[in-house]
């Protein structure tokens, strides 16, 4: 058997730019992933950190099912993981999402949300003791007293730990979080980080962490992966990333985390990167990053090969030709 | 509390603000009344003549009578029973094949979508009213029969406002959530999505209502109103010829469908927007 | 030493009637800048920041809001003022940056329309274009996006464009509200860069509402700290940073992740924010927080200067 739970290979997911009757006409794409190959092991977190139009979202959404990729392959467990193929059960793998107010349905109650995927795909109500356990996991004590409350009755918190226990409620092996603490208020983050590494931990769960926030990956992940553009450009062991950060984008993420002293944040000179975050429909040629690249160099240019993933370090990838 | 013993309690809240709003459901109440108990209380069979035909109105005839003395007051209260179960009728029909439609359409999307909606445009562009004459030139006058096509013609607006519901609801989060859980995309639909689309479209519908029963008499004035059961707009058609001398025999019917449609349309408007900014608030 | 009072705040309480009862967004708060300064408020969701904000300006609807207290912008009260008068105050000498740009810019006029209007029938013609010209540049747009749409614009120049507006017309005043929670980091970055050069530049003073402590620390002196409507903690930034008086204040402090080092359990605050219609007795924080005696359970900490230039409301503390 493989070492990986996991293995993603070359996934590109484009979507066309109008839907609907068309004849003839030039289509074009918005190459949300353009090319993505990871993996993930057993009871390992790899965090997916990127911007914007990075295409992190996308692939989560991918990796997790909800999504046919437009090319590419998803092993799961050896086994082929694409919706069609229909060889992975869908408890396997479930998501943790971003806004938990609109990740709720608003006319069910906590009991029905919870209860949704036992009916779904075990043909019964969960029973009480399960329901019980499942509402200790994720803090939300005494069960009887959120049970039969509405979405709109909880905080933001307690919301969020309702979409994880729809997450975890019938023991999967593997979890996307997307941006789980961002539409959190920061002091109630934390509640919810060490939930997730709790429960991560209970039941070796693998996490694809997905975020922006390269603080909240350091805090979190084993591994992590940076994407742009819909690429990896950098791909590591958490501390070794944090140590030993190579790619010019990687260096510019981290350099962009402020720090809480202000004394620090007016000693450091920080250069932010020019220009904008360029758009996924045209990605430029050549290495995505060139336009605002503080080190680009000739090799970077348009028209040339685009850098791949080579292994720097040990366990260490970045795409860079500079960095070579 | 129920999300939609809250709602209610919440739309109401909102609607009463209009006082418009709430004439007019006063209105409503007041026209339904008249249509379930009204049969109840006429004095006399609709159909019975008298001898005192064309008389005003009298402690006798509290409308007058109509050219062969038939009771102008008991025909309008049994015209408004009628012109409401056309126009409630029809208005369900509406709203069954409306929300099938729309949900497909807005649902699914893409091409369905366009080819759907291609369709419901093809219905606008059917004359209603002249198919209604028509179909009644051809099968006689019969009153379900026009109930049922006018339903059936007026499927467009409920479908555009669930086309558009469900094409905002289905982005939600919880949907790909549902979808996680292992649940297939009708039940998505009719048991995650729907819920929380009905008031809108129940709205719609109350809307629906008054527009049908002012359809139902125009056909009715132009002289294909179903005879067997006298609607109101039956009532006008038999009084173009006697109007001049008899005043009441259009006035009092004319005034009840008046107040019947007017009291649905200001209570739907009413509660649309009472709806509207609490559903756009995300 | 005594640097001229801008704006202040004094005993303002901004209340909704709704129809479920009385939410007291702001209870009684108090608040001053100094002309050239940047001033943090910092709070979390649903403390009041955005409401006071809005409420300098009167953009909150009223009713449902009720406003008492007063707003003294240099020395008047802008509580008094015509609703004309204070359309004249309102994007001359006071302006406004939201959160996000895309809703404060009119889809189907080129940005120097927008910018046009902003400048008031008092300029026109080739005066504008030289104004506006002069604003873009001092943003670090091209000249080229006057005739831009806005949707032609990425999210960082849109705003970009926003504070363009807002420094347009020489305010004395520009109310931040989240300027950078919906642009990317690295975009952040250059827009923090560029508010703190045109602050340096034009001497303009800035309340920045915000949730996230990093923004503050990098460009506001003095920071106000709220929670549930109450006033917390004020004082000049380095020495809240360096020693946070209020219990809430240090617990938000510590939740604020370090890039640069890894601790095993992230920090947080137990419990939930409360609900504004009807928050705890006493201190509204004391559900929530490790210190709590009894005192603060029953009775409203005052608003107090504990050392010199720090305020501080707990019971703890004084």
């Amino acid at each position: 058997m493989t070492e990986w739970l996991l293995e993603v290979r070359g996934l590109k997911k484009y979507y066309p730019l109008s839907t609907g009757l068309h004849i003839g006409g030039h289509r074009e794409f918005v190459k949300a992933v353009d090319g993505v190959s990871f993996n993930v092991r057993e009871g390992e977190v790899l965090s997916l950190v990127g911007e914007s139009g990075c295409g992190k979202t996308t692939t989560g959404k991918v990796v997790v099912g909800l999504y046919e990729p437009s090319e590419g392959n998803i092993f799961f467990r050896g086994e082929d993981a694409s919706p069609l193929a229909g060889r992975v059960p869908r408890r396997e793998r479930q998501m943790v999402f971003q806004d938990p107010t609109a990740a709720l349905n608003p006319r069910k109650t906590i009991f029905d949300s919870l209860n949704r995927p036992f009916r779904a795909q075990l043909k019964r109500d969960a029973s009480n003791e399960e329901m019980h356990q499942l509402m200790e996991d994720v803090g939300l004590v005494p069960p009887e007293y959120f049970l039969h409350k509405y979405p709109h009755e909880l905080s933001g918190g307690q919301k969020q730990r309702v979409v994880v226990a729809q997450a975890i409620a019938l023991k999967p092996s593997f979890v996307v979080a997307d941006e789980p603490v961002s539409s959190l208020d920061l002091s109630i983050r934390g509640q919810i980080l060490n939930l997730l590494k709790d429960l991560q931990r209970k039941f070796n769960l693998s996490i694809l962490f997905i975020t922006h926030d390269l603080a909240v990956a350091r805090h979190v992940s084993d591994r992590v992966a940076i994407m742009y553009l819909g690429k990896i450009v950098e791909l590591a062991d958490s501390e070794e990333f944090f140590t030993n950060v190579m790619h010019p984008y990687a260096q510019a993420l981290l350099g962009a985390a402020l720090k809480a002293d202000p004394k620090a944040n007016r000693m450091t000179e920080y250069k932010p990167l020019v220009g904008d975050v360029p758009s996924p429909i045209n990605p430029p040629s050549g290495c995505r990053f060139r336009a605002r690249c503080p080190a680009a160099g000739v090799k970077c240019n348009k028209g040339e090969l685009e850098p791949e993933l080579v292994e720097f370090r040990p366990g260490h990838y970045v795409a860079c030709h500079i960095c070579a | 509390m129920h999300p939609y013993l809250e709602a209610v309690k919440h739309t109401w809240r909102l609607y009463k603000r209009n006082k418009v709003s709430v004439a007019g459901l006063i209105l409503i109440i007041f026209f339904v009344a008249v249509g379930i108990f009204g049969p109840l209380i006429a004095p006399y069979n609709v159909f019975e003549t008298s001898t005192d035909a064309l008389s005003p109105p009298s402690m006798k005839h509290l409308m007058g009578t109509d050219d062969i003395g038939r009771d102008t007051f008991s025909g309008v209260m049994h015209g408004a029973s009628i012109s409401l179960m056309v126009g409630v009728i029809s208005a369900f029909i509406a709203l069954i094949v409306g929300i099938l439609l729309g949900a497909v359409s807005g649902y699914y999307g893409g091409k369905v979508d366009e080819a759907l909606m291609r369709i419901a445009d093809f219905f606008v562009v059917i004359p209603t009213t002249l198919l209604l004459i028509v179909i009644a030139a051809i099968f006689g006058p019969k009153l379900l029969m026009t109930a049922f096509i006018i339903g059936v013609l007026s499927f467009r607006i409920t479908a555009r406002v669930v086309r558009a519901e469900f094409l905002s609801w289905k982005e939600r989060e919880f949907v790909e959530s549902a979808r996680l859980s292992g649940m297939s995309e009708w039940r998505i639909m009719l048991m995650e999505v729907l819920p929380n689309i009905m008031p809108l479209v129940i709205a719609s519908a109350t809307l629906q209502v008054a527009a049908s029963m002012v359809f139902e008499a125009s056909i009715s004035f132009l002289g294909l109103g179903d005879p067997e059961f006298q609607s109101l707009g039956y009532m006008l058609y038999r009084s173009q010829l006697i109007y001049i001398r008899a005043w009441w025999t259009a006035a009092f019917p004319g005034l009840m469908l008046f107040l019947g449609a007017l009291g649905i349309n200001v209570a739907g408007e009413g509660l649309n927007e009472a709806l509207n900014p609490r559903l756009r608030g995300r | 030493m005594a640097v001229e009072e801008l704006l202040a705040a004094r005993g303002l309480r901004i209340y909704y009637h709704t129809m479920t009862g009385v939410v007291k967004a702001v209870d009684g708060v108090d608040l001053k800048i100094h002309r050239g300064e940047t001033v943090g408020l910092l709070g979390e969701s649903g403390c009041g920041k955005s409401t006071l904000g809005l409420s300098i300006l009167r953009l909150l609807p009223s009713p449902p809001a009720k406003i008492t207290g007063e707003v003294l912008l240099e020395g008047v009260n802008l509580a008094t003022l015509s609703p004309d008068e204070m359309r004249k105050v309102r994007g001359r000498q006071v302006t406004m940056i939201f959160q996000d740009p895309a809703t404060y810019l009119n889809p189907v006029l080129k940005i120097k329309d927008q910018m046009a209007e902003m400048l008031g029938p008092q300029i026109s013609g080739k005066d504008t274009n030289v104004e506006i010209g002069r604003s873009l540049d001092m943003v670090g747009l091209r000249r080229s996006v006057m005739a831009s749409y806005p949707h032609q614009l990425s999210g960082g120049m849109k705003q970009r464009v926003l504070i363009a507006m807002a420094i347009m017309s020489n305010p004395l005043l520009m109310i931040a509200d989240e300027p950078t929670t919906a642009l990317d980091v690295t975009i952040q970055a250059q827009i923090l860069n560029l508010l703190e050069e045109i602050i340096r530049k034009t001497g303009i003073s800035v309340l920045l509402v915000t949730h996230d402590w990093v923004v503050v620390s990098k460009i506001a002196q003095k920071v106000y700290v709220m929670y549930a409507g109450k006033m917390v903690e004020h004082g000049e930034t380095r020495s809240v940073y360096e020693r946070p008086l209020h219990p809430y204040t240090n617990g938000l402090m510590n939740c604020v992740l370090d890039v640069n080092r890894k601790i095993a359990r992230v920090p947080s605050i137990e419990g939930y924010p409360p609900n504004l219609a009807n928050p705890p007795s006493g201190c509204r924080f004391h559900p929530r927080c490790k210190m709590a005696i009894d005192k603060c359970r029953t009775e409203e900490p005052p608003w107090i200067e504990a050392e010199n230039g720090r305020f501080v409301a707990c019971w703890r503390v004084t």
